[in-house]
């Protein structure tokens, strides 16, 4: 009987707050080794130490995880519900910039109207909304994951494809870059006539 | 003038010319055959010049159908102009709290914002009257005005300041690697325009209105400046209130831009010295009937630039008990978005709606509006928008 109680007091609401976290290697090795984490459940911590090589993702359930150190060398990505894409260095070039100019960036062939670069820290759909001062949607866009605008690391946007068929309004105008309906991301820039 | 009559001093008022009187069964036989002719013969500038040669002011002899004409003649005359685009106008963020729980309908303010929307509705101004009016968009632009208004003996004077501000713009360099640096420092943006109004009575029930419009732009190394008219009537007939008025109807004024900039490319420069915007002609008509203690008001509005009509709708409600002190009110709104969501192409008549509930409270002279509105936004906080603004009046 008292085990039942200790079950429906205790445990049931650990279940109810059950949260998932995925480890997952994508270094070249392909594994979690020399990296700790601490497992936090209410007061008692348990530490971990090695994961067995060829074990790739790691799934715990009822525990909050708090990550301490992730890893020593080359790259570990960490996905979990509550962590999003990080998504760094959202800026425009130049800013603000003139519709009608073309920018001709030595070393590089192409003419570019103006440039939108930001990081992500791994390939992700990203879905981007650029507002007008009123909070108008003026332009939508989606970027699939691994392509031009959703691949890991640098992302550069040609705004030349962008506004090649209407002309803005001079003012300043928001850009959003969405993940999972989640904002990861954003910045604004100038437009000149 | 002080001297005169009530009536003939009115007359003086109205028509700038009070010594070309005539009967009023010959003024209306003789306004209809020019008025006829002008139509035939077509142009405002014959017009103009019909009633200079025959000693008429504007709002002589024939001032109801001139005004008439002149509207029609701007009302047809909003075609789109795709090759310059459109100056952005702060004052589409609305002009007070009420006006915004009403599903943004202008030109029935009786307080002096209404120097933003329609210069004939500063009629109701009693003897003068003061507002101020902010809000901040999407945590970002910030936005404000205030107005001032007062009755002097030959109609009422406004004057309204507004502002639109983003601050914190970064500015960026690129490397040869195609990686933009944000560590350049930062600019602002400031957008403000002042209108100075005036308003006149025709008639018991008609209203018409001036205002003088100036513009100024500040970005960074940019500045632009520019200037136009609005012109405006109002016909309050009691329980039905009609609202007429057109914005920027000098079509040859643009904005003006001057800049410094030295940035330059192989190609071209990012410098915008001489470029110029259009100030896009708009015509709002808008209606209100009040019945018991209900008023419903509908609205058209149309740009030019912008290929469609945007519609509102407007529900008020003052409580029978709290009649003078308690207003309620829910309305409809279109606005523009700049570009459909279709791929690439391009929709200049894309038209989105929000909802917009409002609260208003009277107390000792002063008016307190309160506006929510509901607005499509990828942010969650951005979505909903709140709105305050206080009115003074004497």
């Amino acid at each position: 009987m008292l085990k039942k109680i200790v079950c429906i007091f205790f445990v049931f609401p650990l279940l109810l707050h059950a949260e998932e976290l995925e480890l997952r290697s994508v270094d070249a090795s392909g594994g979690f080794e020399d990296y700790s984490y601490s497992l936090q459940d209410r007061q008692t911590r348990q530490r971990i130490r090695s994961l067995h090589e060829t074990q790739r993702t790691l799934v715990l359930r009822g525990y909050k995880l708090t990550l301490e150190e992730v890893h020593r060398n080359g790259s570990l990505d960490l996905q979990s519900h509550d962590d999003a894409l990080s998504v760094s260095d959202v800026y425009v070039y130049p800013n603000p910039f003139r519709q009608s100019m073309k920018v001709f960036i030595a070393g590089d062939d192409e003419e570019y109207q103006a440039l939108l670069g930001y990081k992500l820290s791994g390939n992700a759909n990203i879905d981007m909304y650029i507002y007008d001062m009123l909070g108008r949607l003026t332009i939508k866009r989606r970027f699939l994951s691994g392509s031009v605008g959703g691949a890991k690391n640098y992302n550069l946007i040609d705004f030349t494809h962008l506004l090649k068929d209407y002309k803005l309004s001079t003012g300043v105008y928001f850009v959003y870059l969405v993940h999972e309906d989640k904002v990861v991301g954003k910045t604004k820039f100038g437009v000149k006539p | 003038m002080t001297s005169l009559p009530k009536n003939t001093q009115s007359e003086a008022v109205y028509c700038g010319a009070s010594s070309f009187t005539k009967g009023p069964h010959a003024r209306t036989a003789t306004s209809q055959a020019f008025f006829d002719r002008v139509c035939a013969g077509g142009g405002l500038f014959n017009l103009a010049k019909c009633c200079v040669a025959r000693g008429d002011g504007f709002f002589g002899q024939c001032r109801l159908k001139v005004l008439m004409f002149v509207l029609c003649f701007f009302s047809f005359s909003c075609l789109a102009f795709a090759d310059m685009a459109p100056y952005f106008d702060p004052s589409s963020v609305g002009s007070s709290a009420s006006m915004i729980g009403m599903g943004y309908i202008q030109g029935f303010s009786p307080y002096a914002n209404s120097v933003f929307e329609n210069p004939a509705s500063l009629y109701r101004t009693s003897q003068g009257s003061a507002s101020v009016f902010s809000t901040k968009i999407m945590n970002e632009v910030n936005y404000y005005n205030c107005a001032a208004a007062l009755r002097l003996k030959y109609g009422v004077v406004a004057l309204g300041y507004m502002a639109m501000g983003v601050d914190d713009l970064i500015k960026t360099r690129i490397n040869n690697d195609l990686v933009i640096f944000g560590d350049q420092g930062s600019y602002n943006y400031r957008n403000n325009f002042i209108k100075l109004g005036y308003q006149a009575s025709i008639r018991e029930h008609l209203h018409v209105g001036l205002n003088l419009n100036f513009y100024s732009l500040q970005m960074d190394t940019l500045t632009g400046k520019g200037s136009n008219v609005d012109l405006g009537m109002v016909l309050d007939k009691g329980f039905i209130e009609t609202s007429f008025v057109l914005k920027n109807v000098l079509q040859s004024q643009k904005m003006v831009f001057s800049d410094s900039d030295t940035l330059s490319f192989v190609s071209g420069t990012n410098n915008s010295s001489g470029e110029k915007e259009l100030l896009p002609l708009s015509w709002i008509l808008s209606s209100k009937v009040y019945w018991r203690a209900f008023s419903f008001s509908a609205q058209f509005k149309r740009m030019a630039y912008y290929g469609v009509s945007l519609k509102s709708f407007g529900l008020e409600y003052h409580p029978s008990y709290f009649a003078s002190l308690l207003r309620f009110s829910a309305g409809y709104g279109e606005y523009h978005t700049v570009q459909s969501l279709k791929n690439d192409n391009v929709d200049l008549t894309h038209v989105s709606q929000a909802l917009s509930f409002g609260l208003g409270l009277t107390l000792f002279n002063v008016h307190f509006d309160y506006a929510f509105e509901r607005g499509e936004h990828v942010v969650k906080s951005a979505r909903q928008r709140h709105y305050f603004s206080l009115n003074f009046y004497f």
